[in-house]
């Protein structure tokens, strides 16, 4: 009996607890410019879900995008008015002061029946303030009407039924913001990722009509300083083998999933062991590298890369790993991406001693 | 009948604690977000389970107050996020102190950039057998510049309970460290204090090593001095490609690659197989051809120490194997013998005044270049000194 009553209490206290220690976002005063709710900022038009972009809002995509769980995403920029970005041939662009980038992470309902709709999990704005960049994630609610900023992130669960007709589910982690900054800086300052001249070099469709995005940008008057087309750097598409052999595909997925990190300036230079599209030393890029601060995670390996061997190379062992303390990315993914899994072990297998 | 109403009360209230759980982890999140520089985080009493890992980031002047190591406990065996317990990055004047974290998937506590980030009275653990290898490093200060480690306990690390990287102007003091593979582990480190520790029951007590293809490419300047390294014989669990799976069990200090290291007034009691070693890298480390890496240690002191053993056979393995001593005759002191071409004529070992309680020999350059063909006992060749190494100031 007495085991039942502090049963019954601890339940009861952790009931009271639970309620009263929820945090309320409207009662924290917010930075300038920072909306609590994301219809606030004038986006989109009509059925907020349906983020039709107002105009200035800028749909973009990216030759080889990271991956998130197998989420889709719409990506946006917008722009200050009268203001553009500046061309950079390496790295991601200078967009000025006041741009505010977009991204929405939804999954379909049904891959194979995409009228089936779909349910937009968050929205992660990252602003382009005076002082640096700033990123805000926001939490769509099951109604999809309103995303509601949630500074310390959110889980939710998300399932979907597969291309191959089977059910996934996920416990769907939105980032806190300092986990954005985890992925998002470089040196001490925070940057975007994706829009870089590489990434941004394809196709897209304008109102039906299909532009390189490069092009568009500098007609609309987006982007200055853009060299002729073909000049500019083009990242292969990291599962359309028409686009660039086994070695580019695979790193551009490398250089786009790790290389924010795995760089001399990223949060993973500690390590030595840089996967960016600009590394050219074998050592730094982990051949016969012997793991820094692997953890358990090298508990059968004992080189980043071996040549020829995919599964006795680290690299692999992490990207199929869903241990926290082992995997990688160690941030925005708890599956296994299958399908870049053998890009990355046909590469290894290939390489030459 | 009551007893189901009860029943039914229960089974309401228990999901309620896990609900509990994820708005706490929310809400020491949130307070670790909009802390202002020059805040405390108080921690309240209690034990916390988290799924995701907490982090501090780009604040200046914060300390992170618990109510005591075993009071303000956090646990992270259920965490399915984040690569270590709690991440500590980008800032100035750190400190978190009375606290525990227990069961990180990863790391406990990591702290990376960090100018001036103190541990004082945490404590770090991984419990349960070894058999699925856990953890990695109990506290793990990562291109830091004015690291403190006073007062702290780790337990259970498969790589080192309290590790140091690439970072400079370090004291780890009066910590106590047992049950990890290496107790304290400084890697390409610069001007550290390590002293007044207990590590005891590791598979190596203190290990001082550089190793290659990092950004900061060789430490030194390190003293290690009276610390109680006791019966470090605890089976090397290390994971395989592990830098520290080289380092045989049953070692007190050991130093790999790293120059000027000072080594004195240190009690090296019962470690089976080294009581101190001072080894070029490859001989526990991996195979390496990285040019911009000095794999030999150079000017190591070892003075003032105290050794005693007893009369087992020691454990040694990799490329140490073939190594062979009977029980009672296993030198405290091992010297590979292989020296730095760039260091001829220079005093790469000097070795004085040190104290042996049994019938064990003090020392031996094992000759490990040429396969220990030619084992010398000759400490009277390294009787010299080294200009003395500063102490360390972590401007506290």
């Amino acid at each position: 009996m007495n085991k039942i009553f502090s049963l019954l209490l601890l339940s009861v206290v952790a009931f009271v607890l639970s309620v009263g220690y929820t945090f309320k976002p409207a009662q924290a005063k917010l930075p300038l410019g920072v909306k609590l709710h994301l219809s606030a900022y004038g986006f989109f038009e009509g059925k907020l879900a349906h983020l039709q972009p107002v105009a200035g809002v800028v749909p973009y995509t990216l030759n080889t995008p990271l991956f998130s769980d197998y989420a889709q995403k719409s990506r946006f920029i917008r722009l200050p008015q009268g203001s553009t970005a500046r061309y950079h041939a390496q790295e991601v662009f200078e967009f000025p002061v006041g741009t505010i980038l977009i991204k929405n992470f939804f999954y379909p309902i049904d891959a194979r029946q995409p009228n089936k709709g779909r349910r937009l999990v968050e929205t992660r704005l990252l602003i382009h303030e005076t002082k640096g960049w700033r990123a805000l994630p926001y939490v769509w609610n099951k109604a999809q009407t309103e995303a509601t900023l949630e500074v310390a992130g959110d889980t939710k669960k998300v399932s979907w039924a597969g291309v191959q007709g089977n059910t996934r589910a996920l416990d769907y982690m939105v980032p806190n913001v300092n986990e954005c900054k985890g992925c998002h800086v470089r040196g001490k300052q925070m940057k975007p990722i994706g829009p870089s001249a590489r990434q941004l070099n394809g196709t897209l469709a304008y109102a039906g009509q299909p532009k390189n995005q490069l092009l568009h940008w500098q007609k609309t008057g987006m982007l200055q300083g853009l060299p002729p087309l073909a000049q500019v750097p083009k990242a292969p598409v990291w599962n359309k083998p028409t686009t660039g052999n086994v070695a580019a595909r695979a790193r551009i997925w490398l250089d786009i999933n790790c290389g924010h990190c795995h760089r001399p300036d990223g949060p993973a230079n500690t390590s030595g062991l840089f996967l960016y599209i600009h590394e050219q030393n074998p050592a730094r890029l982990g051949i016969l590298k012997s793991p820094i601060a692997a953890g358990t995670a090298a508990r059968h390996v004992e080189y980043d890369i071996v040549p020829g061997k995919p599964m006795q190379s680290l690299l692999v062992t992490r990207l199929m790993s869903t241990n926290s303390g082992e995997r990688m990315p160690e941030l925005g993914r708890q599956l296994v991406h299958k399908e870049s899994l053998r890009l990355i072990k046909q590469w290894i297998k290939e390489m030459k001693n | 009948m009551i007893q189901k109403w009860l029943w039914l009360i229960i089974w309401l209230g228990l999901p309620c604690i896990t609900v509990a759980q994820d708005s706490t982890y929310k809400q020491w999140q949130t307070r670790l977000i909009m802390a202002q520089d020059g805040d405390t985080i108080h921690l309240p009493a209690g034990v916390f389970y988290f799924k995701k890992s907490l982090s501090l980031e780009g604040k200046n002047n914060i300390t992170i107050q618990g109510q005591g190591m075993g009071k303000t406990v956090l646990n992270f065996k259920h965490q399915t996020s984040g690569a270590e317990g709690i991440r500590l990055s980008n800032g100035k004047q750190i400190t978190i102190q009375d606290l525990t974290v227990q069961e990180a998937k990863g790391d406990a506590i990591k702290a990376i950039q960090i100018r001036g980030i103190t541990f004082r009275r945490v404590e770090t653990e991984w419990t349960g057998a070894h058999e699925g290898i856990k953890g990695a490093y109990g506290l793990y200060p990562v291109f830091c510049q004015q690291v403190l480690a006073e007062h702290c306990q780790a337990r259970g690390a498969c790589d080192a309970g309290i590790y140091v990287g690439q970072s400079s102007n370090i004291v780890v003091r009066y910590c106590e460290v047992e049950q990890n593979v290496t107790g304290i582990n400084l890697e390409n480190s610069t001007r550290a204090d390590v002293y007044g520790n207990l590590a005891m029951n590791n598979a190596c007590g203190i290990l001082v090593m550089d190793v290659p293809v990092v950004m900061i490419d060789n430490g030194g300047q390190i003293r290690v001095f009276d610390n109680k390294i006791v019966a470090n014989n605890h089976r090397n669990f290390a994971p395989k490609g592990a830098m520290v799976a080289g380092v045989p069990s049953g070692s007190g200090i050991v130093v790999v690659a790293t120059s000027r290291v000072e080594i004195f007034g240190n009690e090296l009691i019962d470690n089976r197989s080294i009581g101190t070693g001072v080894f070029r890298y490859d001989l526990i480390g991996f195979e390496t051809t990285y040019d911009k890496f000095n794999p030999y240690p150079s000017q190591i002191a070892i003075y003032n120490n105290r050794y005693q053993r007893q009369a087992v056979a020691p454990t040694l393995h990799g490329k140490l194997a073939k190594l062979r001593f009977a029980p009672h005759k296993v030198p405290h002191i091992l010297y590979d013998g292989d020296m730095d071409p760039a260091q001829k004529g220079k005093s790469v070992l000097c070795l004085r005044n040190n104290q042996v309680l049994d019938q064990s020999p003090l020392f031996a350059n094992i000759d490990a270049a040429n396969g220990f063909k030619h084992i010398r006992k000759n400490e009277k060749d390294y009787n010299c000194q080294l200009p003395k190494l500063p102490k360390v100031w972590v401007g506290l």
